[in-house]
């Protein structure tokens, strides 16, 4: 039940648009991270005059600091932008798919064998996905 | 119920003549005086301290609280999916909490405000590089440990390949990591409770080997969830008062803090620019590597992904733990600042009077006089109870994480091969919770006084090389083959252990020798892209019969790790 489920999942263009789209936002979103991050690394390990700087004369804020506290929230930011997208239309779009691909399964199972009862089949597919 | 009455008991017995002085003003201990990497707070041996009644009062408090959830979780664990994950009934805010509690230890609050303290940035980056760890679990990781997983990552690596091999070299690798993780842990536990409670190390053990036992064989997951959640909101909210405290002798302003700071510290603004430990490039990067990938290997940390209901709850999750260890990182560094004028120019804290000399008790304490300086004998006694309450957490989170090895994936899967009934599967996973808990407590006494700094290191270390690739490979790359997940994982666990014994942590300061043979502290950089390497070319030159069936197998794996169709759900309770 489930290798045809998974197959008729794979067929659906709206899976591959799915994970097409939600790939393509993790990975440029980690790529943010490992770019910035990585960047500030090489700062402090070929320029730490840079990173010990004040961002302004007179000022009490240093370029490290300020970076580092930049990073901290933009990140968390970022954590959280995925986590809305992912959590809203991601998962209404995965919903959609894997209802799609139960529901597709189920009607031809019932052609196939008139003696099973359907509504039986649909309650113990929707309760494997869960 | 003995337990309690010992840690009641044992302080009359052993220091009645020291009741009079209560605090850690006094005595003197000979603690490794620099703030020790993300490891173990204690080096060296403290020296034992007058009993602290406050200390001790408010820990006696939250072990009865904690034993009468462990009572509360027992009656409700009653299958395996319980015990190694609270039925997957945790919702994401209460898992978010307890990861920020599993993940930040006693060394996190110690340590690093002690390394603020004494090195100023350098403290920053550390924080940082175990910070960037978590959006990248949540981008790439996540959904799918949740859509794939049951109760350990190994469930995960073995999911198409061949379940002996690859189980026994992920419970091999897990268990490396755990015991390392666990004796650090101890030791570094035994150092401090003897400070900060006056106990004996060898009792300080037995009271943490037994509650830890006790939380992790009767009360399973949902114990051991609840110990970390409580922790972590004692440890936020202890953190925050300090620092509320301590920025308002500073009028809560950011520049007065630094002028002062900079005028009492003697490296002057230089405070800001990154020191001696980072200055060599290869060294900065492979330290930040180990830390970021590390974390994202650890498996008592992955193991959380599997204790909520599905892929949402996993992300929301990681959302609030790193909003809460990012948050926590920030009140340390202001903790670390205000220390060293609070701190730093107040002779009471220093060895006999000494400015600028010994601290102490340690450098380590540096945060424990902060909240007696600010807050008094009674903030003291409940940092110092925090600090006990978050080794005991963190013990626990490990104990589980190694017995679901040992119950799960080696005695189920490899042993019996499926054929264990739930119930012998759940009592073999007791007996090794209270096997790791002796291991633990015995290595603990063996190791007392030993240089442990490079346990955590090296337990991040081979979390990054032996666990990280083989998982990452399993749920991205089509081609991974039971021999290359095999070969891969091995040859990264070998390599970073070989790599941490010829380096100075462990060539040099353990085993005496006068130069060290690997020249930087942390192995990731070389492991793990080695383990990587192997598993790539391992895998490819695999034409196998049973790799090309596991490679096929990863069609039907990759839509349920991008759905969750099939995925375990939450179990009723």
């Amino acid at each position: 039940m489930s290798e045809a489920v998974y197959a008729r999942i794979r067929a659906n263009p709206k899976f591959v648009q799915l994970v097409e789209r939600r790939g393509r936002l993790a990975w440029t979103l980690a790529a943010v991270v490992f770019v910035l991050f990585y960047a500030l690394v090489l700062t402090i390990a070929f320029a730490p005059g840079v990173i010990g700087s004040r961002v302004m004369e007179g000022s009490t804020l240093s370029v490290g600091i300020a970076a580092g506290l930049f990073q901290f929230v933009f990140f968390w930011v970022l954590t959280a932008v995925y986590v809305g997208k992912a959590n809203s239309d991601f998962d209404a779009m995965t919903a959609e798919v894997v209802a799609d691909a139960v529901a597709a399964e189920v009607a031809s199972n019932r052609d196939a064998s008139p003696a099973a009862p359907a509504v039986e089949r649909v309650k113990e597919a929707s309760g494997a996905a869960r | 119920m003995t337990t309690v009455r010992t840690i009641i008991t044992l302080p009359t017995r052993s220091s009645m003549l020291s009741l009079a002085r209560t605090g850690l003003v006094s005595t003197i201990a000979s603690m490794l005086a620099g703030p020790v990497l993300a490891a173990g707070p204690a080096v060296g041996d403290a020296a034992k301290q007058a009993t602290n009644w406050h200390a001790i009062a408010m820990f006696v408090a939250f072990v009865l609280l904690t034993l009468g959830i462990t009572y509360w979780a027992a009656k409700r664990t009653r299958s395996a999916s319980h015990f190694y994950t609270a039925g997957g009934g945790i919702t994401g805010l209460q898992n978010g909490l307890a990861i920020a509690g599993d993940y930040m230890s006693a060394a996190t609050l110690l340590g690093l405000t002690a390394m603020v303290y004494t090195t100023g940035y350098d403290g920053y980056i550390y924080m940082m590089a175990f910070f960037v760890g978590w959006p990248i679990i949540l981008f790439l990781m996540a959904e799918r440990l949740r859509n794939l997983g049951r109760y350990t990552f190994a469930d995960i690596t073995s999911y198409r390949l061949d379940q002996g091999r690859v189980r026994t070299m992920a419970a091999v690798s897990s268990l490396t990591v755990v015991c390392f993780y666990l004796v650090a842990q101890m030791v570094g536990a035994g150092q401090l409770i003897k400070l900060l409670f006056g106990l004996d190390y060898v009792i300080a053990l037995f009271i943490v080997g037994g509650l830890m036992m006790i939380y992790v064989t009767f009360g399973g997951m949902i114990a051991t969830t609840w110990v970390q959640i409580i922790k972590a909101c004692m440890l936020l909210a202890g953190g925050t008062f300090v620092m509320l405290l301590a920025l308002q002798q500073f009028g809560f302003s950011y520049a007065t803090l630094v002028t002062e700071a900079t005028a009492t510290h003697k490296l002057g603004f230089k405070l800001f620019q990154p020191g001696a430990l980072l200055a060599d490039p290869v060294n900065a990067v492979s330290l930040c590597i180990g830390l970021m990938f590390g974390t994202a290997g650890l498996p008592h940390i992955l193991m959380r992904f599997f204790t909520v209901s599905d892929a949402k709850a996993a992300r929301k999750s990681v959302l609030y733990a790193s909003g809460f260890v990012g948050y926590f990182f920030n009140v340390i560094f202001l903790m670390g600042l205000a220390a060293i004028v609070i701190v730093g120019t107040n002779p009471a804290y220093f060895e006999g009077g000494q400015i600028g000399g010994r601290i102490v008790g340690g450098g380590n304490m540096v945060v424990m006089h902060l909240a007696s300086a600010v807050g008094g004998d009674l903030l003291l006694g409940f940092l110092a109870a925090v600090a006990f309450a978050t080794i005991l957490a963190v013990v626990s989170g490990l104990a589980l994480a190694g017995a679901s090895a040992i119950s799960h994936d080696l005695y189920a899967r490899v042993i019996m091969k499926g054929r264990a009934t739930e119930q012998t599967e759940l009592r073999v996973s007791k007996f090794a919770s209270i096997g790791l808990g002796i291991v633990a407590i015995t290595l603990g006494i063996l190791f007392e006084r030993m240089n442990v700094a490079f346990m955590v290191g090296l337990a991040f270390g081979i979390a990054a090389s032996a666990n990280f690739p083989v998982l990452i490979l399993s749920m991205y790359w089509r081609g991974l083959t039971t021999k290359g997940a095999v070969a891969g994982g091995y040859a990264g666990l070998v390599c970073a252990v070989v790599l941490v014994v010829l380096s100075k942590l462990v060539w040099v300061q353990v085993l005496g020798y006068k130069a060290a043979i690997f020249p930087y502290d942390q192995p990731a950089l070389f492991s793990m892209p080695l383990a990587f390497l192997v598993t790539i070319v391992v895998s490819m030159l695999d034409r196998s019969r049973a790799a090309e069936a596991e490679k096929r197998a990863f069609e039907d794996q990759y839509v349920r790790a991008q759905t969750g169709y099939g995925a375990a759900g939450a179990v009723s309770h």
